[in-house]
């Protein structure tokens, strides 16, 4: 093997490790996506929203939303299976097999982008659907004033991992072609 | 090409017209699967609604999509002017009105979704079949790389067709009316009886009641209403000034709520009865407010100057009997105040 051989290998090796790094990062993300809370309500309106679940209550009585349970479900189960996906290809870069992590390791990308996708998706949704909770008003009725308090939201940094997200799957995509696409074609030269 | 994959071709691009176009495009024709379980028992998850025609009737199932990404199928309930007000048949409550424009057409068949799920795997399965050795070849190039997305996308397809629920957050705010207040007699005292008309919402407890500024500390309440004994002297005030009863309450809320009202209550009384029964004064007050007389009995014996004696007396309800004094002649003058006025009647009683 010669001195630029063995310097390839070397980067292949290291672009295979870089990959390892962004799948444990990127299940990292997927999972804080999953259980941060995305917004926390406090005061009239007391609770909290994540894609694992949810438990508000509007002036104490529970809100309940079939749009809310089933953007739930969509994402845990899109983020199991992501999950799953992600260390099936991280088994097999360990266990080397060649020709299976090269394929599954760009399924699992496309997986990511759509995993991405369907987070920010749901997450448009979700903001759409909590904006539903009505303000909190106080009332003058024939009864007198009615006063209620009011609520204050305070927003979980999800937005944050989802950019870093984009960022690992970029990162991921950028690692993957020069590793198959440039890298290999030049071992393939020698 | 041979006939039958020229028939397959046609069958594959008349159902995407139908599946993809139609929501596009706003024809009085289409295919929906359902979604949600409003329309449960009649129509279910996953069933497929064929719509075809806009000419509709309250009564009739209808589709109507306000976008081409969320159409709903629901029963028309009411049609007026240009909108139509349709229900899912296991929702509490209507769809907010709709433009009949939105409408897409009548629900004239529902195919079950044991059969047309079986029918079009069947259909499928057959398509596979006979195309197998293009799909085999097709599969070994692109299996290793699109499987894993084909088999993700496969998964939250169904989780979305199987859980997809369409009911958004619905909330009623609460809300609480004054319904009446009355004051009624109970046992000769006068209780002010306070109603409200509530929605969702209830009295928790009472913090302060005030009548003309005066803390009322003895009262009874349930979740809709406030009762309480109004005293004497109070009451005595109101009857004789005429003032309406000043009240405040401030009350603790379920749901976090808090009240503050003020309610101006009338006085409504009867006039009391006086007269002379067996020349002695007989006095009857048919209210639960007391009412101050000022009673002067003017006599004299005979050949001696008048004389007079005068007291005061506050009378709660009932039936009041003055015995005379011992004299030749006797005369008596009676004052109180009712309802601001002041009222005056001399009787005579004897000579």
């Amino acid at each position: 093997m010669s001195e630029d051989e063995r310097e390839i290998s070397r980067l292949i090796y290291v672009a295979r490790i870089i990959i390892l790094i962004l799948i444990i990062i990127e299940i990292i993300m997927i999972i804080m996506i999953l259980i941060t809370p995305i917004r926390r309500y406090s005061g009239g309106v007391e609770g909290y929203y994540s894609f694992t679940g949810y438990k508000i209550f509007f002036l104490e009585e529970e809100v309940r939303s079939g749009v809310l349970d089933t953007i739930n479900i969509i994402m845990e189960t899109s983020s199991i299976a992501n999950i799953i996906a992600q260390i099936i290809v991280f088994i097999m870069i360990l266990l080397r097999k060649e020709p299976i992590y090269k394929d599954l390791l760009l399924g699992t990308l496309l997986i990511s982008v759509i995993y991405y996708g369907i987070s920010y998706g749901s997450l448009n949704i979700i903001y759409r659907e909590l904006s539903k909770i009505p303000q909190i008003y106080n009332t003058s009725t024939t009864a007198g004033i009615v006063t209620f308090p009011g609520y204050n939201i305070s927003e979980g940094p999800i937005m944050f991992f989802i950019r870093i997200l984009l960022f690992v799957i970029v990162i991921k995509i950028a690692v993957y072609i020069v590793e198959h696409i440039y890298l290999e074609k030049t071992v393939r030269s020698y | 090409m041979r006939i039958i994959d020229l028939m397959i071709y046609l069958l594959s691009l008349l159902l995407i017209i139908i599946l993809v176009l139609t929501r596009f495009i706003p024809i009085p024709f289409g295919l929906f699967t359902v979604a949600s379980g409003s329309m449960e028992p009649s129509i279910r998850p996953l069933d497929l609604a064929i719509v075809f025609g806009r000419d509709y009737k309250i009564g009739d199932v209808v589709v109507w999509c306000s976008s081409p990404f969320y159409c709903v199928l629901h029963r028309v309930v009411n049609i007026s002017g240009s909108y139509i007000i349709t229900k899912g048949d296991a929702n509490p409550v209507s769809d907010p009105p709709v433009s009949k424009d939105l409408v897409r057409g009548r629900v004239v068949l529902v195919i079950p979704r044991e059969i047309w799920i079986l029918l079009t795997s069947i259909l499928i399965g057959i398509i596979i079949f006979y195309y197998r050795r293009r799909v085999y070849e097709t599969a070994i190039v692109f299996a290793p790389f699109i499987a894993p997305m084909i088999i993700y996308l496969l998964i939250v397809g169904i989780v979305i067709t199987l859980f997809a629920q369409q009911s958004t957050i619905q909330i009623v705010y609460p809300e609480i009316y004054l319904s009446r207040h009355d004051i009624y007699d109970v046992n000769g005292s006068c209780v002010v009886n306070i109603s409200y008309y509530v929605v969702e919402i209830k009295i928790l407890s009472i913090d302060k009641i005030y009548v003309f500024n005066r803390s009322i500390d003895s009262f009874n309440y349930t979740g809709n209403s406030i009762s309480f004994v109004l005293p004497k002297d109070l009451a005595l005030y109101s009857a004789s000034t005429g003032s309406r009863l000043n009240i405040s309450v401030e009350a603790d809320l379920s749901r976090k709520g808090f009240l503050k009202g003020f309610y101006q209550i009338p006085v409504s009384l009867q006039k009391p009865l006086i007269k002379i029964i067996n020349e002695s004064l007989y006095i009857e007050n048919p209210n639960c407010y007391p009412l101050e007389f000022n009673i002067t009995w003017m006599f004299s014996v005979a050949g001696e100057p008048w004389r007079f004696e005068s007291s005061t007396y506050v009378l709660d309800k009932g039936s009041f009997v003055f015995n005379s004094p011992q004299a030749r002649f006797v005369y008596v003058e009676i004052r109180y105040r009712w309802l601001g006025a002041e009222f005056y009647e001399r009787l005579y009683v004897r000579g």
